[in-house]
């Protein structure tokens, strides 16, 4: 340990300049600059992984098709109790956002008539893609139904939540998406 | 990377789990240190329960305050528990600010308080380490060294490992000296400078930095002021020692 404070002053100079060489040497290469640079993960943070899934009408949807508009997907099954309690309060602000956030309901492992059955009885009317082989659901690592994820309209996960979003937290969450 | 645990019908948020036992570990740590400097370690451990605790309902009230609208309709949702509410920032900071309160309060807050709380803070590091590899988070950069780690569809630098290693190694290092400081406040700047150094150095492997002055990693530059700070203090110190 130096003893003197000139002894200390050099130290300091000597670790200034070589920490900041480091720090000069280590600067962020530009392609990882922007958000969307990211690697695609499920993780709040990250680019969400894209996917193309056909909806019960057969009819396909991306979820790149939605980019420069804030997402909600959200992957539920008609036997999930907290999914049927959420899904109203998804589908009244999906239509009093008139467009601008798209809901998409990813239903995972169920036929394309036990969906539709399901959506007429709820009234539900934005996309339910089938995701049959739960090949999507293991892509964002869906552990426990519901699992609700917020992304931003540059394809960027804002926020992810496990378990039943209420109102306020999904009233919230999508106020956040906008302001973004 | 485990991001849950499930044990029968319960799901355990691994992370979580992890920072926890962090806590925990490190409270017992704090305390224990506290008594050998012979300041209160009861009030130390005090002080960290009730910053985890302030912490925890700061995060939570802040995200309600910010959309107080969305709440009106239903009050009672302001005590749901879901982990996507909350504010972790604020309630970082809230936290600190309650530690500091409650000692200052209980007249602790001595620079033997600081310093029995170092070799915890080097635990707290560990446990932030071991959650973010299970949850994944602070991933490296791509690499195709032989001890890369298959994370977001890449081979990466398994930085949260070198994380853990290098606050090991500061717990390590103020664990051995912690009977041989000269000066009260000095196990706080040994923790300060030592953290510093493992962060400006293992920084440049992660590619999650946030960026300042354009692309110069944020978390290298505090660092690198946090050690040049605390030696000019060192040199002042030696100044005033001589002058004696």
């Amino acid at each position: 340990m130096p003893k003197t404070r000139q002894a200390w002053m050099i130290m300091t100079i000597v670790v200034a300049v070589v920490g900041s060489v480091w720090a000069m040497l280590n600067r962020v290469p530009v392609e990882l600059q922007n958000p969307s640079g990211r690697p695609p993960a499920p993780q709040a943070g990250h680019l969400a992984p894209d996917f193309t899934l056909t909806m019960e009408d057969g009819e396909q949807i991306a979820l790149s098709d939605f980019r420069g508009t804030p997402v909600v997907l959200n992957f539920w099954a008609t036997w999930c109790g907290p999914c049927r309690a959420e899904m109203p309060a998804f589908e009244s602000i999906w239509r009093e956002s008139d467009g601008q956030v798209q809901f998409i309901g990813v239903n995972v492992q169920e036929s394309a008539a036990q969906v539709s059955a399901f959506a007429t009885g709820l009234g539900i009317s934005y996309p339910l893609p089938l995701d049959p082989n739960a090949a999507i659901a293991r892509v964002y690592r869906v552990r426990a139904f519901p699992t609700t994820l917020f992304i931003d309209e540059q394809g960027v996960i804002q926020e992810m939540i496990l378990g039943q979003v209420n109102e306020p937290s999904l009233d919230a969450n999508v106020s956040n998406l906008l302001e973004n | 990377m485990y991001p849950v645990l499930q044990i029968g019908g319960a799901s355990i948020q691994t992370p979580g789990l992890a920072l926890l036992v962090g806590v925990w570990i490190a409270l017992d740590i704090f305390s224990r240190e506290a008594g050998r400097r012979r300041q209160n370690a009861e009030h130390a451990y005090n002080a960290g329960f009730y910053a985890l605790i302030g912490g925890l309902i700061a995060a939570r009230l802040s995200f309600v305050v910010l959309h107080f609208e969305s709440y009106l309709d239903s009050p009672l949702s302001i005590f749901s528990i879901l982990p996507g509410s909350a504010l972790p920032n604020v309630g970082f900071i809230a936290g600190i600010i309650v530690w500091l309160v409650f000692l200052k309060r209980k007249n602790t807050l001595k620079l033997e308080m600081l310093d029995a709380a170092a070799p915890a803070l080097a635990i707290l590091a560990v446990a932030v380490a071991a959650a973010n590899f299970l949850s994944g988070d602070g991933y490296g950069l791509e690499t195709s060294l032989p001890w890369a780690i298959d994370l977001w569809s890449a081979k990466r630098h398994p930085t949260q490992i070198y994380e853990l290693l290098g606050a090991l190694a500061v717990f390590g290092f103020l664990w051995r000296y912690r009977t041989r400081w000269s000066f009260d406040g000095a196990a706080s700047l040994a923790w300060v400078i030592s953290y510093s150094v493992v962060r400006l150095v293992l920084e440049a492997f992660r590619a999650d930095s946030w960026l300042l002055l354009g692309n110069l990693r944020g978390i290298q530059v505090v660092s690198l002021l946090a050690i040049v700070a605390v030696m000019l203090l060192l040199a002042r110190r030696a100044q005033k020692s001589r002058g004696v």
